[in-house]
């Protein structure tokens, strides 16, 4: 069995001169699925994208098949491409907008064909000023070659898409407080029931929002057929109730954090954190990890002892963690997590939509405990309290939470998981009354004690080889 | 009808309805902020969690749901006591008291506010909060309205009625997060006839009146259903006082007049009530200036006037101010005891057009009671003007505070030789009296006012009358009686049966018929079934608005 290397579809190409404009991107063979694509019923597309196995790349990892099974019935119909990547450590979305907005365009067109949309939006994320002028450039490209507008590639089929910038709220990348958002209003999630999108979304119509690199792997999908993409990544067997065993394709893993190469690494999934890591170049300076954050940074964080866990949907979830955008962010030795976790709080405390009661009040609660603690006031009994606050917001152990959206999760997650298993380092802040970096060994809590262990993983039923 | 459990039992309710006000139907609280059965439900204050197994499922599903966007369904089964809604209420509890200043010793909310409320219930008693609370700044919203921002529990109660019930939007969520206010936009200060409502729809004490603030603790206020007087809508209001004053006027709710709300009109339109200027003596003119006198004087010169000058060149003006009950002593009196047909009405004003708000009217006729006296006069009923047309003598019952007497009516009034009025206040009219008796505010009256939609509704006597004061029936049946009638009349429920009794509108309306709610009089022509209606809130009404 090889190393895990990269495998790019959705960034093949990426970095080739011009890859923005329709005719570089013909050249490399864009759109060329649209042949196949009015040849299919929307039946035949909506089994395909099924037994392809796709999950939404934006984070709770659901199946796109099972999720255009949901559409509702009303007419007129919507499609949005959620590109309010806004989840720290996550910046594949962004490339795409950049470099390959043709291909986002072509699974669009491709979704639109099966869902029966003919309007569809981008939402994108109002920082990304390239990619906005980018994609708008590229939709006015398909409206000049006849793949958007009355009949789409001259079949009876039209569709329109326009961009619409957010003004930079992280909360507007959850669904429906995007559709609030794209709607003109204060962007705050709705309450789910009765708002399901693909039930009552945008305009109170059924609408179906798709993460950016989600539709993208559509016209692969398309174009090299169901079995091609289910062949890629791993699937488990014997998975427990609610745990999907589907990983095919590949995933934009953004690595950051103390790496010697960080980037965007396409890789099939079901290597491990340890490959992955290894992948960007290893750790900096030959350092020890000390934590790394798998899925964004809402992703409950994980320690030196849990490394050989796979970095895809299935196992991260059985690890008690998730790989929700794929945003991978690694810590050395030398960080001190009470202050990365101050960090996210903080993010998360400016972020929170202050909405509902739990969110808007337990965020920046959670931030001014962990703030105090980094700052040396910490008082005995404050990790405890930490731990408590955080999971009356959402709790981590019974994957339940009391707030609208799953913002409540995004943020009591990390502050519970870096809480419990970097108690040492903790209690040391408290202690010493001054911010203490502990070597690694002795900053972990033995996993014994604290969190899921043995990690129980599932079985393989398959998984990439990497053999040349 | 939906069949649930709650709490292990079975009940009965409408169906259709929330989860919150099914629970209120059987009699049980599920707390809330956020939610008001006249507003949408955003769900946003966490407060009515409730643990809840859908209709045939094997068990309570994973999730703690919100009471107030579950509709009910047959074989729903719903617990307000597992341990995890007990702590998650707690919690939320603790979460919105974690900023709040609980400064209740000088909140105007404390003693009805449902954090006081429901922390006392459901909460924890002390706090674990150690971090620095916000204190956003005390603003005005408006002339009627100021905000407290720091008891604000972001609820958007307020945004939601400005939005979907005035219709302005003057209301919004400023900031993000913790740093979330409550506010209005600069120079669009919140200035609609409905303002107020916002105060009665602040579960807490935020929004605070401004003609209230610092008042009263609203446990001293004596408080009495009753009917608005500002406009022939008749909206059902509570008459909060305090030794012997208004203190404030509220909404009831009525499922088909008003709903929950009421307009600044009638809100903030008592102040001639507590006025000192009120009349508490009857006065006779001696030697030029009204003095004071006795009762019986002035009913006996009346009477001398009136026989002299002729019964028939008398005109008895009613008020549409007056209760049925006042209207109709007055019409015996002028029948039996003065004997004339120089019957007349006097009116407050008319406006063009009414004021419409998205889910409110306010009526065009700033008059209570215009339908109960055309009912109760029917044809022979005159203007004031007219009815005094060529008299020389009148008894012109007034009431109305800022009454327009134009320089015709004036005229003719001045010509009189002589004038009896009836009266709660020092104006024009009393000026060119002869004699001023004393009559009652719409607060100390008991009896019925008759909106525009002909229902006949209750008043309360919330206050004593003033000094020597008497009810507009007592004066009449007074007065007739020493003209020579034969009224015996010792409460205005007698009367109210009188008049079910002796003209055939009010037919049905007797005393006992008329509750809370009113009596329609134009249902009772109705026969068969009575229609199917949407579910009302009464009972979330009677739980949950004070």
């Amino acid at each position: 069995m090889g190393k895990p290397k990269e495998r790019r579809i959705l960034y093949e190409n990426i970095d080739a001169p011009d890859m923005h404009t329709m005719d570089v991107y013909r050249r490399h063979g864009g759109y060329a699925s649209l042949e196949k694509l009015f040849g299919m019923s929307a039946e035949q597309l909506l089994e395909a994208v099924r037994d392809s196995g796709l999950r939404g790349r934006g984070g709770a990892g659901v199946s796109a098949g099972f999720k255009w099974n949901l559409m509702g019935q009303g007419e007129p119909k919507y499609l949005i491409a959620n590109a309010d990547e806004s989840e720290p450590g996550t910046f594949s979305n962004r490339y795409i907008l950049q470099h390959k907005p043709h291909m986002l365009i072509e699974g669009m067109i491709i979704a639109a064909w099966s869902l029966g949309v003919h309007k569809a939006y981008v939402y994108v994320r109002g920082e990304f000023t390239l990619g906005k002028k980018r994609l708008d450039a590229a939709i006015q490209e398909a409206y000049a070659a006849g793949l958007l507008g009355e009949s789409v590639a001259g079949h009876d089929f039209a569709l329109d898409i326009y961009t619409h910038a957010g003004a930079g709220a992280y909360i507007c990348g959850e669904e429906t407080g995007l559709i609030e958002s794209l709607e003109g209003k204060r962007g705050q999630p709705r309450v789910k029931p009765p708002f399901f999108p693909a039930a009552i979304g945008v305009f109170m119509q059924p609408t179906m929002v798709h993460n950016v690199e989600t539709l993208s792997n559509l016209p692969y999908i398309i174009q090299n057929g169901t079995e091609w993409y289910q062949s890629l990544g791993a699937v488990y067997k014997d998975t427990p109730r609610g745990v999907d065993p589907m990983n095919t394709g590949t995933k934009l893993y953004c690595v950051s954090g103390h790496v010697e190469k960080p980037g965007v690494y396409e890789v099939e999934m079901g290597l491990t954190v340890r490959e992955l890591v290894e992948l960007a170049g290893g750790v900096r300076g030959g350092n020890e990890v000390k934590a790394v954050i798998p899925g964004g940074s809402s992703a409950p964080v994980l320690t030196p002892y849990e490394l050989d866990v796979p970095v895809d949907f299935t196992c991260l979830q059985m690890a008690k963690t998730m790989l929700g955008s794929g945003g991978i962010i690694v810590m050395d030795e030398t960080t001190c997590t009470v202050r990365a976790l101050e960090n996210l709080m903080d993010f998360y405390a400016h972020e929170s939509c202050g909405q509902c009661t739990p969110c808007r009040v337990g965020t920046p609660w959670t931030r001014d405990i962990v703030a105090r603690i980094e700052a040396g006031k910490g008082l005995p009994g404050d990790v405890d309290h930490l731990i408590e606050v955080a999971n009356n917001v959402a709790n981590i152990d019974t994957f339940t939470w009391n707030t609208i959206c799953v913002f409540g999760i995004a943020v009591s997650w990390p502050a519970v998981s870096f809480a419990r298993k970097f108690r040492p380092e903790f209690e040391a802040h408290i202690r010493e009354g001054k911010c203490v970096i502990l070597p690694v060994s002795e900053a972990v809590a033995p996993p014994e004690d604290n969190y899921a262990w043995p990690q129980e993983l599932p079985e393989v039923e398959r998984k990439p080889t990497w053999d040349d | 009808m939906a069949k649930i459990i709650m709490d292990g039992k079975e009940y009965e309710v409408s169906d259709g309805i929330s989860v919150v006000q099914a629970a209120a139907e059987v009699g049980m609280t599920i707390p809330h902020y956020c939610y008001h059965p006249s507003l949408r439900a955003p769900a946003n204050c966490r407060m009515c969690l409730i643990e809840l197994t859908p209709p045939g499922a094997p068990g309570p599903i994973r999730q703690l749901t919100t009471a107030c966007t579950t509709r009910v369904g047959d074989g729903m089964e719903i617990s307000n006591i597992a341990p995890r809604v007990k702590q998650a209420r707690a919690t939320t509890l603790q979460f919105l008291l974690a900023h709040h200043p609980l400064d209740c010793p000088t909140c105007d909310e404390a003693g009805e506010c449902f954090l006081q409320d429901y922390v006392y219930e459901f909460g924890h008693d002390r706090s674990v909060y150690q971090e620095v609370k916000n204190v956003p700044p005390r603003k005005s919203l408006g002339p009627t309205v100021d905000l407290f921002s720091t008891r604000c529990i972001v609820c958007t109660r307020c945004v939601r009625f400005t939005e979907e019930v005035s219709g302005g939007a003057e209301i919004a969520l400023t900031h993000r997060g913790v740093h979330d206010e409550i506010d209005v936009f600069p120079d669009k200060p919140l200035d609609n006839k409905l303002s107020g409502n916002v105060v009665d729809i602040c579960p807490v004490g935020a929004l605070v009146s401004k003609d209230f603030l610092y008042r009263s603790r609203p446990w001293f206020l004596k408080k009495e259903p009753s009917v608005c007087n500002r406009c022939s809508k008749g909206c059902n209001i509570h008459v909060e006082s305090r030794e012997g004053e208004v203190a404030r006027l509220r909404p009831r709710y009525h499922a088909d007049v008003n709903d929950f709300w009421m307009c600044d009109d009638g809100r903030f339109g008592y102040e001639y009530v507590n006025s000192p200027d009120r009349l508490r003596l009857p006065m006779m003119r001696r030697d030029g200036d009204l003095v004071p006198a006795g009762w019986r004087e002035l009913i006996e010169e009346a009477e001398e006037k009136i026989q002299a000058l002729g019964g028939e060149n008398t005109a008895v003006i009613a008020s549409a101010w007056m209760t049925n009950e006042e209207l109709y002593a007055v019409k015996r009196l002028a029948e039996e005891g003065v004997g004339t047909d120089r019957i007349g009405l006097f009116e407050g004003t008319v406006e063009d057009e009414d004021e419409v708000f998205p889910k409110f009217v306010i009526e065009r006729d700033k008059n209570p009671n215009r339908a109960g006296a055309e009912l109760i006069f029917g044809d022979g009923l005159k203007t004031a003007a007219e009815a005094l047309d060529g008299a020389k003598a009148a008894i012109f019952f007034g009431g109305i505070p800022d009454a327009p007497l134009d320089a015709a009516l004036m005229d003719r009034l001045t010509a009189l030789e002589y004038l009896l009025t009836v009266d709660i206040l020092p104006s024009a009219l009393t000026e060119a009296a002869d004699a001023a008796a004393p009559g009652t505010a719409f607060t100390e009256k008991e009896g019925c006012f008759t909106n525009s939609a002909k229902r006949v509704q209750r008043l309360s006597k919330a206050l004593p009358n003033l000094g020597n004061a008497l009810a507009e029936w007592q004066i009449a049946a007074y007065l007739a009686n020493a003209l020579g009638a034969g009224i015996e009349y010792e409460s205005a429920a007698q009367i109210t049966d009188d008049l079910a009794s002796s003209i055939a509108a009010f037919s049905g309306a007797v005393d006992e018929a008329i509750d809370w709610r009113g009596f329609c009089l134009d249902e009772k022509t109705d026969d068969g079934e009575a229609e199917e209606t949407a579910p009302d809130n009464w009972a979330y009404a009677s739980r949950f608005w004070r």
